[in-house]
């Protein structure tokens, strides 16, 4: 444990020189953001909500898709960079993708690309299973 | 540079130290894949000419399928041929399905059921997620053991439902005759809530997986389709 502690210590001690190492090259594309959908579990057809939870880095469109490689909407984010999407769910039940990335037009480069986010769309009927 | 080497022996130090403490250690995710056609072509051999059968998803879903490892080994993303678990009887039944018919997804959820112990128990990653108590088959109509999948989840539409608020189909079937024609169904096997929360713990359904709601509820706000179902 007194092992763990120490290269813990080390880690962190290290972590901040190397950052700021980091930072003095080109701005590198951020990755793994993190967004929030609602709800968990959605009906077939029925709206969906997506909430940043880390920002764009600033002013730009954010870009959606339901499948990779295909978009399916645009906004543009609020002045801190933070945006909503709103959509109705796939018909289809099972489990959805949700892409999204940040980017200064639809041919730009993606400036920072959230975290895929999975969710499960139910079909409302009445199961035949064995009870 | 010799600050990055320090840093690595750190950092392989306290993954070594950390997988030591039996977090998930040893852990292998699965691999779903989701059908993109209407009708899924089953080979019977790798390569070979001529399908098997096809298998349809249905109405309201697309067709999914445990990837079968051997081993624990990875599973090879680029190959041209999957073998995978199939949704049909007898349960196990496997064979080959073409990668350029389905979408590869990685799932890191697993969960197995001890029937002795009236248990299930939700890994992620490797680690325990949550354990709970269920209902499983009676003794004329047990549970079958075996490695199944999640491959539907519904939502009952009346409220008070014998399934509770939802119901996950798995592979596999029941293998009595007494459960194969349940509520006109074809015997296929689920995990669901209940509306008799007094059943969980016990040996009381046809063949079926009783949780209590607020699991089936963690569960389906959770659990990708295909999610592996190991019964013991």
């Amino acid at each position: 444990m007194k092992q763990m502690i120490g290269a813990l210590v080390l880690l962190a001690a290290l972590a901040g020189p190397l950052a700021a190492e980091t930072d003095g090259a080109s701005p590198a594309q951020q990755t793994s953001l993190l967004a929030r959908l609602t709800p968990a579990y959605v009906n077939a057809g029925g709206p969906v909500t997506v909430n940043s939870i880390d920002p764009c880095p600033q002013v730009m469109q954010v870009f959606w898709s339901l499948g990779p490689g295909a978009l399916s909407g645009s906004t543009v984010t609020r002045a801190d960079g933070s945006w909503t999407v709103r959509f109705n769910a796939p018909t289809g039940a099972g489990v959805s993708p949700f892409f999204a990335h940040c980017a200064f037009g639809a041919n730009g480069n993606a400036i920072a690309i959230y975290q895929q986010i999975d969710f499960t769309i139910v079909a409302r009927r009445q199961p035949r299973y064995t009870g | 540079m010799r600050a990055l080497i320090v840093v690595l022996v750190a950092a392989v130090a306290i993954a070594a130290l950390l997988g030591g403490s039996g977090g998930g250690g040893g852990y292998t995710p699965s691999w779903v894949a989701t059908a993109k056609v209407a009708d899924v072509p089953v080979y019977g051999l790798r390569g070979a000419p001529e399908p098997r059968q096809h298998l349809a998803s249905p109405e309201d879903a697309p067709l999914v399928f445990l990837v079968r490892t051997t081993d624990g080994r990875e599973v090879d993303l680029d190959a041209e041929w999957l073998h995978v678990y199939l949704p049909i009887r007898p349960n196990g039944s496997g064979g080959w399905i073409r990668s350029s018919d389905v979408t590869l997804r990685r799932n890191d959820y697993r969960i197995t059921v001890d029937l002795d112990d009236h248990e299930l128990t939700l890994r992620h990653r490797g680690n325990v997620q949550l354990t709970t108590p269920i209902g499983v088959g009676t003794s004329n109509m047990p549970t079958p053991g075996g490695v199944y999948y999640l491959k539907e989840l519904l939502e009952p539409p009346e409220d008070d439902d014998l399934y509770g608020p939802f119901a996950y189909g798995l592979s596999g079937f029941s293998d009595s005759p007494a459960a194969a024609n349940f509520r006109g169904g074809d015997g296929t096997l689920g995990i669901h809530g209940t509306n008799d929360p007094s059943s969980i713990g016990k040996d009381v359904s046809h063949g079926c997986i009783r949780v209590p709601n607020d699991v089936i509820r963690h569960m389906a706000s959770t659990l990708p389709m295909g999610t592996p179902v190991e019964i013991d």
